[in-house]
Order: structure tokens, then sequence, then C-alpha cells
């Protein structure tokens, strides 16, 4: 009987090249290859907060000598978490597929970030109104303009109906703003928002649209569906993202997302603030969604789009709408909350010059426009004339 | 004051991304599929924690898969059933990762990721008789044992597994044609 000869490395190498890309191409989907990027997230991010939080307690003159001794201790919490992770990603398949979208849309968004591609987006702002759990009606106060990018550059031009808008530019050379009919002036500061929305580490999510993704992905409950007739005629077969806040982290109530999930882009993101509980009219979020095994509707009336009317803030005359605050006057009073709340401390939110008020508004739109380019020039500062 | 970067994170899951597929690859021809999952989290992990030792003028991909060869070898100490390949076939398997890495196709298109070079792989499976296709296919796709193979086929287990050694051998030779692979010395043409 011929026995089998040892293979030579040669053989051997590439018998188990080839044993690797097959299974790779034949057994492999996207879907897997993600669950095991975010698994390993999910134990990076589980071991980097354990040893923060051992440095967190551990006293001074102990956070250096301890930490070899530690280090059994932290790969143990980092193990636990990481299986109570895995386990709840196992369990919960609707979150963690959200998950999986979410996570596959930041890597897009980040990479657009690189590669320096030109964006757009409507942005619409709905201010706090004096009695904030009203419905959405046509004495609402919106603001509205276009928030621009290019890789790291970000422009923002809003202005409320009638009345002219004011920039406010992140660019390479700096950060700077041009109020409303005055000369282009240098900023200290190169947030283009109030401090609405913030990432664990201090950043202003809503700034990026990746770093909006990540705190969806990591303080939010998220659901999904296929976009059907709860949603715009235009999003409809996008994928359907509705986030419940968890946790005290700052940031919207809830973020309602559509993402193209073949170009893993964020088409529409709706995020709304409420501070006294569901909004009279508020569908809950499950109501929101369509059913998840069903394909979207296609009969029946289009719903309404959802957009605020283009001519329907400013009065005729030109005046602000009743309870509405000029759009350069700063925060309205109370700052938008309702009287028993209180203001917001000193150092929660930075004012924006009058162009947001500091507190979070009713609701923010973005909507996602293109193609789109923008001249060379965009987002450098005009030179005062 | 520049505008807003992304953070070191950031950056690090997308070079992850970008060069997961070749890692787990790797990782495979390495040390078997048995322990892949395990070494590929581990491999984050460690590249995560020395990322200030990565010289940025190389690239990742190769580093990465460096720290996952020495966690391989740890693992080969630990479990018995992790089958590692002796350290000259190690060299050679990076190679081929290495040369399916840089393949760009008949596009030359340079952002190829891992997933669309692996289309390569379907050419070549066209290409090959249909009997040993009909192996390729059963053994990766739906998953079946040598012996279930021969079971269904009413055939020795030994011939199945020629067949399959014999159509690794043909793939080899397709994808060296197409520069995807190393040549006999690992080296692409």
């Amino acid at each position: 009987m011929n026995e089998t000869p040892t293979p030579t490395p040669l053989d051997d190498a590439r018998d188990r090249v080839l044993d690797a890309l097959l299974i790779q191409h034949l057994t492999e989907s996207t879907q897997s290859t993600e669950a095991r990027y975010q698994r390993a997230f999910i134990a990076l991010d589980a071991a980097r907060d354990a040893a923060r939080e051992e440095e967190g307690r551990a006293p001074l003159s102990l956070r250096t000598s301890g930490r070899a001794r530690d280090s059994a201790l932290r790969l143990s919490r980092a193990a636990l978490l990481m299986f109570a992770a895995i386990a709840l990603l196992m369990l919960t398949p609707v979150h963690s597929s959200a998950t999986m979208i979410l996570a596959e849309t930041m890597t897009g968004e980040t990479r657009a970030l690189q590669n320096a591609s030109d964006r757009r987006y409507e942005v619409a702002v709905l201010l706090q109104s004096r009695d904030s759990r009203n419905a959405i009606d046509d004495n609402d106060v919106w603001l509205r303009g276009t928030w621009d990018l290019r890789g790291r550059e970000s422009r923002l031009d809003l202005g409320r109906e009638g009345f002219a808008t004011l920039t406010r530019v992140d660019s390479v050379d700096g950060a700077w703003e041009k109020p409303l009919n005055e000369n282009a002036r240098t900023l200290d500061s190169n947030e283009l928002w109030p401090r609405w929305i913030e990432e664990r580490d201090g950043r202003i999510a809503v700034e990026r649209m990746d770093a909006l993704l990540r705190l969806v992905q990591r303080d939010y409950d998220a659901a999904f569906a296929r976009a059907g007739s709860e949603s715009s005629v235009y999003l409809r077969g996008a994928m359907h993202i509705v986030a419940s806040r968890r946790g005290d982290v700052r940031g919207p109530d809830e973020i309602e997302l559509w993402i193209d999930t073949q170009r893993n882009v964020v088409l529409e993101a709706r995020l709304r603030w409420s501070d006294a509980g569901p909004r009279a009219g508020s569908p809950t979020r499950d109501a929101r969604l369509p059913p998840r095994d069903g394909p979207p509707p296609r009969d029946g009336p289009p719903p309404r789009d959802g957009w605020p009317p283009r001519d329907g803030s400013p009065s005729r005359d030109g005046s602000p709408s009743r309870g509405a605050p000029p759009f350069d006057a700063g925060p309205p009073p109370h700052g938008g909350r309702p009287p028993d709340s209180g203001p917001p401390p000193d150092d929660d939110y930075r004012r924006a010059r009058g162009a947001l008020p500091p507190s979070p508004p009713r609701e923010l739109r973005l909507r996602r426009i293109e193609p789109i380019s923008f001249p060379a020039d965009h987002f450098t500062m005009p030179v005062a004339k | 004051m520049t505008a807003h970067e992304p953070s070191a994170r950031e950056l690090f899951e997308v070079l992850i991304r970008d060069n997961g597929e070749a890692l787990m690859a790797s990782i495979r021809a390495n040390a078997g599929a048995n322990n892949a999952d395990d070494i590929f989290q581990d491999t984050v992990l460690v590249a995560w924690r020395r990322l200030a030792d990565y010289d940025r003028t190389r690239p990742f991909g190769p580093w990465l898969r460096g720290i996952a060869r020495v966690l391989a070898m740890e693992y080969s100490g630990r479990r018995a059933r992790l089958r590692l390949a002796d350290p000259a076939t190690l060299d050679l398997i990076e190679r081929h990762v290495a040369a399916f890495e840089r393949y760009s196709g008949t596009s030359a298109e340079p952002a190829m990721s891992f997933r669309e070079r692996l289309s390569a792989l379907d050419d070549c499976l066209a290409q090959l008789p249909s009997m040993y296709a009909q192996t390729v296919q059963a053994v990766y796709r739906e998953t079946r044992s040598l012996s279930q193979i021969a079971v269904l086929l009413g055939e020795n287990e030994e011939t199945v597994k020629k067949r399959l050694q014999r159509a690794r051998a043909l793939l080899a030779q397709c994808l060296t044609r197409k520069t995807a692979f190393g040549n006999d010395s690992g080296v692409v043409a």
C-alpha cells in the first residue's frame, strides 16, 4: 500500500493558503465578517474600559507599581465584560444586526472623511417653543440651511426663512464665521454646533456623521427595518434605524437614521429631544417602523414628507412668528426649557454666537443632498472688504 | 488650530477592516480554522496596545499578520489541536498572502478589497474539470467531510482526498498565472 508522502513546505504552504482562501470565499458572508470585527472591537473596548477603571481606582502612588500585579485582574474583568457583550450580541439578533449596519456605515463615513469627498446635508433645526409638549405646528421656528463637508473641513450655513444666513466654518486653516452683514472673522473655537450631543470623550458628535453613528452604536438601543410607508417616498427601501437613548449620555432622546446599505451612507437623520416624555402625537419607536419581515407597502397615499414647509415660518411682513426668537438673538427665555427645569449649567453648553441656542432644539434634521461639488475656496475665509 | 481629526481608535478600526480579511486568511493558513477567531481577536487587542510600535512608513497588513503569527505560535504551545505550519512554511504562506493582497486583477484598481480579489477564485473554479469543482464545492460550500463525500460518491476516501489536492494544485496554477499567487518559491512572477 502506498503511503501519502509528507508534503514539502512549498506544497503545504500552497494548500494551506488555498484552503484559507476557499473557506473565506465560499463560506463567509459580509455579515459574518462584520460580526468578527464587532466581537474584536467589543473585546477591545472591554479591555480598555477595564484598564481605565483600574487606573482610576488605584491610588496615584500605586498606579505604576501596581500595573503588573493588576494585569491578571484586568484581563479577567475584560474577559467577563467581553463574554457578557458577546452573549448580548448573540441573544439580541435585531440589535446586533443594527450594530453591524451602523458599523459598516461608520466605516463608510470615516472613509469619506479620509477621501476628502464633497458632501452636503440639508439642515433643519426646530427650536424649542415655550410649550415644548405641543406637536409641531406652523408657529414653530425652523432654522434652515446646509452643512457642507470636504474631508475634515466643514461649513454650516444656517438662517431663518427670510433672514440673512450665518456661516460658520471649520477649515484646515482654522475656524471662522461670517455673521449677518459683517465681515468674516476668525474664531477661537472650531465648534460649529453647541454641545447638544457629546461623545464620551467630550467631542461634539453632530459635527461628524461617523461620530454620530458611533454615539448611536454605543449609547442607544437601536431597532431597524427596511423603510416602508412610514418614511418619505425617496427613503423607502433604505435601512431605517430608530434608536432610543440609553443612560445619561448627552444627546437626543431619539435618533432616526435612514441608511443606504449599498453605499454605506446616511441619507437622512432626525434627532429629537423631549424634556417631558413623549410628545403628543409622537409615535413610539416600534410604531414608527414597518413590520420587520414584510416588504414595504406599495399602495396607499404617500406619507407627509415631514420636512417643514419652506414658506411656513416667517409671517408675511417678515416679522418673527409668535414665540419665535430672532435668528441672532441668542437663547430663548429659559434656554427653551420648561421653567421648572432651570437653565443648563454654564459648562454644559457653549454658545454658538446666537446662531443656535445653547440648549437643545426640539428636532434636528439632516438630509443628504447629492451629487454635490463645492468650489475650491468653499471653506476658505473670505478677505475683508 | 486644525479641523477635527479622526481619533486613533477610529483610524484603527478602519485599518482593521481594510486588512481584516487578509489577516483572517493568514491566520487560517498558519494555524488552521479551529482557533482562527480567537487568534484574530487577540491580534486586534495586541495591535491596539502596540500601535505606538507600528512604523507608519510600512504597510499595516504585514505588521498585523506578524503579530498574529507570534500569537499562533503561543497558541500552538497550549492547544494540542492547533496545526501550526513549520517556520519555512510560515514564510511561504506570508509571501502568498502578500501576493494576493497586491493582486489588482485586470482593472489595475489599487483600492480593490480583499473580498473583490477573492472573485479571482471564481474564474479559476470555473476552469476546473467538473469532478474537481464538485469536490471543492462539497468540501467548502457544503462543509462536508471527505468521508461523507466518499460515501455520497461511492468512492474511496483517499481518492476524494487526492482529487481535492489536485484541485487545489490547479487552482494555485490558475492564481499564479493571474499573479494573484506566488510561484513555486512563493515569489510573484
